[in-house]
């Protein structure tokens, strides 16, 4: 950039600016990675928990979350550490997620203590659906994003569902594969969406 | 009558690194220099004039034994970009 003062007017100047603000502005991280991986590993995870529950071996449903969660929460804190380093700029977006996630992260992880010490797990999927979706639904807002708006939306609907299916005499196993439609909608097809969004606006 | 531009803000380049900083919440040096494609030294420079003007702050870290240099406009900074901007304005359209 040419530091000449002496040919600095105001017309430029206000080039300058907008140039900058331009620059800022279509500083968005692909933000896809995390929700391309939590999807697989939740839908993975819950057709394994069909398989279980309808070959009545429901003891392997906690084996495999046991084995899937863990796994995914590696995965996610080598990826978080890794993009940390090369990030060269931090947004106010980028804060407010960071610690919209954190809490989600919380508020899962104690949902989960709650009913494996209260031994009533009759209300997982609707719990875990609906604070799945109020972090999805402020991700999409803030990012302006339709596509994880819809999903994050979803998220109550398959929520919604998943509680009627516990409250009535209906087959219990089918919360999983609302559960699993549940994250494709809300994170698979947002997912895909937001990293081809990505590379196309940064060809 | 026209207000006098902040002579410190009405440089090309520091106006350039206020405008990327008022936007994010903390920017590191070389993401303003490859921003604003100014040479190192002569970003240094502005950035520190532009500190000592209680514009913006720098905070020196270390980053797997390199150096990082992480720079954030200040309340007095985002007050003076704000002024500047107006005045800029005024003189662009002299009758509004």
């Amino acid at each position: 950039m040419e530091t000449n003062e002496k040919e600095f007017d105001e017309k430029q100047a206000l080039q300058v600016v907008d140039e900058m603000i331009s620059v800022v502005r279509n500083k968005i991280d692909d933000n896809s990675f995390l929700f391309l991986l939590w999807g697989w590993i939740v839908i993975i995870g819950n057709a394994f928990s069909y398989y279980w529950a309808t070959a009545e071996k429901g003891d392997f449903i906690g084996y495999t979350w046991m084995i899937l969660g863990p796994l995914g929460g590696m995965i996610t804190g080598i990826y978080v550490a890794r993009q940390g380093k090369k990030k060269m700029v931090r947004t106010y977006i980028d804060t407010m997620m960071a610690y919209l996630w954190i809490s989600f992260f919380i508020a899962l992880v104690m949902f989960l203590v709650f009913m494996v010490i209260g031994e009533n797990y009759s209300l997982i999927s609707p719990l875990i659906l609906t604070i799945t979706g109020i972090a999805t639904l402020t991700t999409g807002g803030v990012l302006k994003f339709r596509p994880l708006i819809i999903g994050g939306l979803l998220f109550f609907v398959f929520s919604l569902g998943t509680f009627l299916i516990s409250v009535s005499s209906m087959n219990n196993e089918i919360q999983f594969l609302l559960s699993a439609a549940a994250m494709t909608t809300g994170y698979l097809i947002p997912g895909y969406m937001l990293r081809a969004k990505y590379r196309s606006d940064n060809v | 009558m026209f207000k006098e531009l902040d002579p410190l803000l009405h440089s090309q380049l520091r106006l350039a690194v206020m405008s990327l900083l008022l936007g994010v919440e903390e920017a590191e040096f070389n993401f303003l220099k490859e921003s604003t494609g100014a040479t190192a030294g002569n970003l240094s420079v502005q950035l520190n004039k532009l500190k000592d003007a209680g514009y913006i702050s720098v905070k020196k870290k270390f980053r797997d034994n390199y150096p990082l240099t992480l720079c954030k406009i200040t309340v007095k900074g985002a007050g003076a970009f704000g002024v500047y901007t107006k005045a800029l304005k005024e003189y662009l359209n002299p009758k509004s």
